[in-house]
């Protein structure tokens, strides 16, 4: 007992008096948690992992700071603080290395995050202080900063508080460049720009604030305003992107041919060639608007069928579910049914209010295969927001988004706008599920939220919760009717995005379905515009396709100029893409006359007809088809590759077509050789070959010997302009 | 390349600042480079690379990649390999080995490769550090230990850093319940009351603090009788004593670093050390039902299970995936029930050390208290069953748990299964929820009644239903320190609340002051004597207190500093 008093008195000289005295002035979440963030504790990799690591689970984002509070207080009965001697806490001793650490030393021991920490314990690790005020969001000063080239400067980050107090906490932020060749950014927050003007964003975080900061390196020079206005405008999109590229320095690329346009326009709206008679009429078409009457031809009722094959193609991958997991009627009834609505050019609110609010047989109506697969509300609702609000909830699911606002209540609360659905049959009984499913509404379903176990009230991101609703109303059919008003600020945004990506190549905001502060649309007055004028034209798809293709924007070349070479994101040439796998699958089908053979469907059937991924095809497989055993909404892979290349150079299949028995080819033969070149030109890239081509097509047709076939060297010219990029690409 | 680093690097003192690191010139001592350089990743627990490193036979054993070292011959040892800046896997990872160290790993290898147990146990022992615990704050007050007397009438209760007395009148069966009053408040230790146990007679109680197991009178509880601070390094996170009352089982902790026993011998005193028990704190220690074994579970995520006598280990038990905080030997002593941070209770038998079964209550959070009795509805439907094959066939097992969730939970009807499927394991009937953490128990073996408390500081009670009987707040007790002045002194009880009034302690004499909140217990110096307590309080309590009888301390206000919510 002595010695132990001779131990305390000769160390009682520094701060053990003082924890008690003094009233606590460490607040957990709006010092300890944020020090805890930067510090970098509650990365994914570390004590944020599922299971956390070695025992110490902390949430990611500090999203459940109740739950950090305890594993950092109380776990296994406070192992890891020691209030009586803060020193002495393990975690004080782990984040300075002091004992070993696997994440090594966090900070100092004289720095000033182990002095307020080390505070914190010292005042008896409260969860709470008196008066403690929230976060209520944060700012960025500068929010938007001009940058010359390989220049830097400092941004600052303020955090604002519930008592109107605010605070400098830039050393507790995180910085994270959206594009790192562009601008890079430090551990304090000081950006640096690259050497290639444009615009782009870093992201900030604080706790679980985001914010992003706008980042502009302008051209060196800017154009003078008078190159703008001579321009010619053929709608409202190019009023919109020309003040974008004025502000950039940038200058659109001169307008492109007729023949690109035509091919261009064919495929992107009807996801196929020109026809050698389409391409004759629309080059040998004299009258100064042809172009516009092309648009409309492309969109009319006439050409119903390509279109709604093509575009059912791409919102197949989007919502059908796998066969293996929901059973291939209702995947095929579904399939049927998206055909059936781009056919009749269904109004896009129309559409999703029939898919959001489908019930009855999985074998019976299309729509019911979405809620079999997406049976939880959870699924659901992450689904559609993705879909049709453009907001990647699914981080939400389990902790707060990495990168925006959203929070597990967000997640839950539009959940619950899918919770009250019933159903009776066969559930999902993979690989087969052959028997049907009911789905129906009953009233009276609820959704938890899986920490707090409340009862979420049906709210969607960003909006009130529908507190009043009525009991009996399918909380589904109210979410549709507040999602398909002309004022909701996702929907239309959301599908103009889509529309143009198909359009372009690349969304206003890209990913197209990720649609965030921390994400900014390249030209946001142009997708608003857009948006507007789509829910005021009642939602109709082939309205804003027709305005993007009248519009002098689209229909620039792809060849660059010297204003716009480094232009990837901002629209100012045409982007060259290359052809979806069905798209040159067809094609090629097409020219050689030698139809694909596709499981499941009729002998003269086009791949853009097939209603699922899981029939075999190794060229839909080399050109990037989504994964068969992924679960919707499937992305594809849109680049080139090795694969690609050696497939069109050597498959089997690819010469089997060349050499087999076709009608154009026969008829080839028999043409003389000009007359021929020019049809194969024609066919394959919509225009009559250039001088020099006929004269390599002619001397190669020429080194027929006599009394041997003529065909075999017409396959050759044929399957070398198959490998060329002008064929390859929609440029 | 060529540092020098000081061997001994593990000292972080706190108070003087003129300790400094010992520099060592003499060749770099082989064990101690492997120590501190690769012990932290190869132990039982991490095993990374599937290499443990605790003696030469696990060198030899090795990793996945065969053995570690091959004695005489350096160059063929992998181990050696690993350390050399150009080698695949290096090894540390994040550091480069002086090449003085490498040149005397690769000697030590060279002459045989030869082990000092002794030395090796030295060199994983943390450096003793000074620290200087001042008092706990205010507001920092869990329930951390609870203990019940062996007669089922005193219960203790660890709260902050004090020990909380309550005297329990047993009820009449179908009449009245047991009944529950505050008598009295003990100052405990500096640190928190990690860790409680009554002796066999039920005429001492031991709790753990920091570095520090003090001896209790239930009769006279105002002052330790004893301390004991040698040769401690930690926390004394457990304590039991052994059947004959002679001999006390201490855990002592350093978080991540250290598990060791104890064995104090009481009369006359002697500690005896068992060091490598564990390499991580150690939570609890369990004593089987005839006393033969017990068994100890720590943070390494490992059961080690003894004979008490010769403290051999008689079985490991491995499973768990995190911390194991608590484990109950069946009544018959065959099996033992472990759980913790992995909130899945697992079933072992003990002679094998195979796992016989395992359950779970959803979101229980990680289970801090574990109880195994004989459940009375089966047991007497077990008794009453004539046939003999369905009477072997009815399960008597109930398994109480207390978990961080809050939610008690009883399970019954134990099916033995190797699978991992834990929601059929057991039958379970949740008792009513407390909305804090829980992270002792004490549990009435007669009665069926649980006694918990955790984070918030109060006590609760639940009967063999599962019923919460009672909650009871913190007692406006002796603070372990002066009160912030914001907080006002709580008043003298002058009049004894009511329901607490009309139980007398007959059974204990009633020792406690009679007086407010004795401000500073006589074992627990203040730090400063600037730091007198303000409240307008009589002298400390005398050494021995006067036996006059006195109204019981009360069940008054709330704990001065509430927890937030």
């Amino acid at each position: 007992m002595k010695k132990l008093l001779t131990l305390l008195f000769i160390a009682s000289s520094g701060w053990s008096s003082l924890q008690a005295v003094s009233p606590a002035s460490i607040s957990f979440e709006n010092d300890v948690l944020p020090i805890m963030t930067r510090a970098g504790c509650m990365l994914g990799s570390c004590h944020a992992k599922a299971d956390g690591q070695n025992g110490f689970q902390l949430s990611i984002f500090s999203f459940n700071p109740d739950s950090d509070y305890r594993e950092i207080v109380y776990d296994a009965r406070g192992r890891r603080i020691f209030p009586s001697s803060p020193d002495h806490s393990l975690l004080l001793l782990k984040a300075t290395n002091a004992v070993p650490h696997e994440g090594e030393k966090r900070f100092e021991k004289d720095s000033e995050f182990y002095k307020v920490l080390r505070q914190w314990i010292a005042e008896g690790a409260p969860r709470q202080i008196p008066d403690e005020p929230e976060p209520t969001g944060i700012t960025i000063t500068p929010a938007e900063v001009s940058f010359k080239k390989n220049e830097t400067k400092p941004i600052k980050v303020t955090v604002s508080y519930s008592n109107g107090k605010t605070r400098d906490v830039t050393h507790l932020s995180e910085f994270t460049s959206n594009d790192a060749a562009f601008a890079k950014v430090d551990h304090d927050g000081n950006i640096t720009a690259g050497g290639v003007p444009g615009e782009n964003s870093v992201i900030v975080r604080y706790v679980d604030q985001v914010a992003a900061v706008r980042v502009v390196i302008p051209p060196d020079k800017l154009l003078p305003p008078e190159t703008y206005t001579k321009l010619p405008r053929n709608n409202r999109i190019d009023d919109l992107t020309y003040t974008r590229f004025q502000e950039l320095g940038l200058f659109p690329s001169d307008p492109c041919r007729d023949d690109e346009f035509l091919r261009r326009a064919t495929l992107d709206v009807l996801g196929r060639l020109p026809t050698i008679e389409e391409s004759r009429a629309f080059l040998a078409d004299n009258s100064p608007d042809k172009r516009v009457k092309l648009a409309d031809r492309l969109l009319s009722p006439a050409h119903r069928f390509d279109y709604a094959d093509f575009w059912a193609t791409k919102w197949g991958d989007l919502l059908r579910p796998n066969t293996q997991r929901v059973g291939v009627k209702p995947v095929y009834l579904l399939d049927q049914w998206i055909r059936e609505k781009f056919r009749d050019n269904t109004s896009w609110d129309a559409f999703v209010t029939e898919l959001l609010t489908a019930s009855g047989s999985t074998h019976e109506y299309g729509p019911v295969a979405v809620i079999r697969d997406k049976r939880e509300a959870a699924d659901m609702a992450e689904f559609i927001g993705q879909l049709f609000l453009g907001v990647r909830l699914n981080c939400a699911k389990c902790h707060h988004h990495p990168s925006e606002k959203w929070s597990q209540d967000d997640y839950y609360s539009m959940a619950a706008f899918f919770g009250s659905m019933k159903q009776k049959g066969q559930g999902i009984s993979a690989p087969i599920s052959g028997e049907p499913e009911y789905w129906w509404f009953e009233p009276g379903g609820k959704v938890t939220h899986p920490v707090s176990e409340a009862v979420m009230t049906p709210k969607p991101p960003d909006t009130p919760a529908f507190t009043d609703m009525d009991p009996n109303a399918d909380p589904r059919a109210v979410f549709a009717t507040w999602l398909t008003t002309k004022e909701n600020p996702f929907f239309a945004r959301a599908m103009v995005n889509r529309i143009w990506a198909e359009m372009f190549g690349k969304g206003l905001v890209d990913p197209v379905d990720d649609f965030r502060d921390s994400n900014p649309p390249v030209n946001a007055p142009l997708l608003e515009w857009l948006a507007k004028d789509f829910a005021e034209h009642g939602f109709d798809q082939k309205h804003t396709i027709r305005l993007i293709l009248n519009s002098r924007l689209y229909q620039q070349s792809s060849t660059p100029n010297e204003h716009n070479a480094g232009d990837k994101r901002n629209f100012s040439r045409s982007y060259r893409r290359r052809l979806p796998g069905e798209v040159l699958l067809d094609s090629i089908s097409l020219i050689t006359a030698q139809p694909e053979k596709l499981t499941g469907l009729p002998a003269d059937a086009r791949a853009m007809q097939q209603w699922n991924h899981l029939l075999p095809s190794d060229f839909l497989d080399a050109f990037g088809r989504p994964d068969s055993s992924a679960a919707p909404p499937c992305e594809r892979e849109t680049g080139g590759s090795v694969v690609q290349a050696l497939h069109l150079m050597n498959s089997d299949n690819l010469q089997k077509k060349l050499s087999g028995k076709s009608p154009w080819l026969d008829e080839l033969v028999k043409k003389p050789a000009p007359e021929a070149i020019d049809e194969i030109y024609l066919r394959l890239f919509s225009r009559l070959p250039a001088e020099n081509e006929k004269q390599i097509g002619s001397a190669h047709l020429a080194t027929a010997v006599a009394g041997t076939p003529v065909r075999p060297l017409l396959e050759d010219l044929v399957w070398s302009l198959l490998n060329s990029a002008e064929f390859v690409l929609n440029h | 390349m060529s540092f020098t680093r000081p061997v001994l690097i593990a000292i972080f003192a706190v108070a003087p600042a003129s300790v400094a690191p010992v520099l060592v010139a003499a060749d770099p001592d082989p064990l101690a480079i492997l120590q501190r350089e690769c012990v932290s990743c190869h132990t039982e627990a991490k095993r990374k690379g599937g290499l443990i490193i605790d003696s030469r036979e696990s060198l030899l054993k090795g990793g996945d990649t065969d053995a570690a070292i091959v004695p005489g011959k350096a160059d063929e040892s992998y181990l050696i390999e690993t350390l050399f800046p150009d080698a695949e896997s290096h090894m540390p990872p994040k550091g480069q080995l002086d090449p003085r160290e490498i040149a005397a790993l690769e000697k030590w290898v060279n002459e045989g490769a030869k082990w000092d147990a002794n030395h090796w146990v030295k060199l994983n022992l943390p450096a003793k550090t000074e620290v200087a615990p001042g008092s706990l704050p205010v507001s920092y007050q869990p329930i951390l230990a609870v203990a019940l007397s062996p007669d089922r009438t005193v219960l203790a209760v660890g709260r902050g850093s004090a020990i909380d007395w309550y005297r329990i009148t047993p009820g009449e069966a179908g009449k009245t319940e047991p009944a529950l009053a505050h008598t009295a408040t003990s100052p405990g230790h500096e640190d928190a009351v990690q860790s409680l146990a009554f002796s066999p007679d039920g005429k001492r109680l031991v709790s753990g603090g920091f570095r520090s197991v003090r001896f209790w009178d239930p009769a006279n509880p105002a002052k330790a009788t004893r301390e004991i601070s040698e040769p401690f390094l930690g926390r004394q996170t457990a304590l039991r004593f052994l059947p004959d009352g002679k001999k006390i089982l201490v855990a002592d902790s350093i978080p991540s670093q250290l598990g060791r026993l104890h064995e104090i011998t009481l009369e006359p005193e002697k500690v005896v050390t068992f060091d490598t028990a564990h390499r991580d704190s150690i939570f609890s220690i369990n004593l089987s039902v005839d006393g033969k074994r017990y068994a100890t579970t720590s943070a390494d995520k490992l059961i080690t299970i003894r004979d008490t006598t010769t403290h051999e280990i008689v079985t490991r038990l491995e499973g768990h995936t995190g911390y194991v905080m608590t484990a109950a030997f069946s009544p018959e002593g065959e099996r033992i029930a472990t759980g913790g941070d992995d909130e899945e209770i697992k079933v072992w038998e003990v002679a094998t050390g195979k796992k016989t079964g395992s359950f779970a209550s959803a979101r229980s959070g990680p289970l801090y208290g574990l109880t195994w009795l004989v459940d009375p509805a089966n047991g007497k439907r077990k008794a009453d069953e004539k046939d003999k094959e369905k009477s072997a066939a009815i399960n008597t097992d109930l398994i109480v748990s207390i978990p961080e969730s809050g939610k008690p939970a009883a399970f019954t009807d134990l099916k033995e299964h190797e699978g991992e499927q834990r929601s059929t394991g057991a039958k379970e009937r949740a008792f009513d929820k407390v909305t804090t953490p829980l992270f002792a128990l004490a549990f009435d073996s007669t009665s069926l009644w649980s006694y918990a408390g955790g984070e918030d500081g109060k006590l609760y009670v639940w009967d063999d239903k599962g019923k919460l009987k009672s909650t009871l707040e913190a007692p406006a007790a002796t603070p372990p320190t002066p009160q912030p002045s914001a907080t006002p002194a709580p008043k003298p009880p002058a009049a004894p609340p009511t329901q607490t009034a009309a139980a007398p302690a007959p059974a204990m004499p009633a020792t406690k002051p009679a007086t407010p909140p004795a401000p500073k217990p006589a074992a627990t110096p203040a730090p400063k004597p600037a730091a007198t307590p303000p409240a307008p309080a009589p002298a400390p309590a005398p050494a021995q207190p006067a036996p006059a009888p006195a109204p019981p301390k009360a069940v008054t206000a709330p704990a001065p500093a509430a927890k937030t919510p």
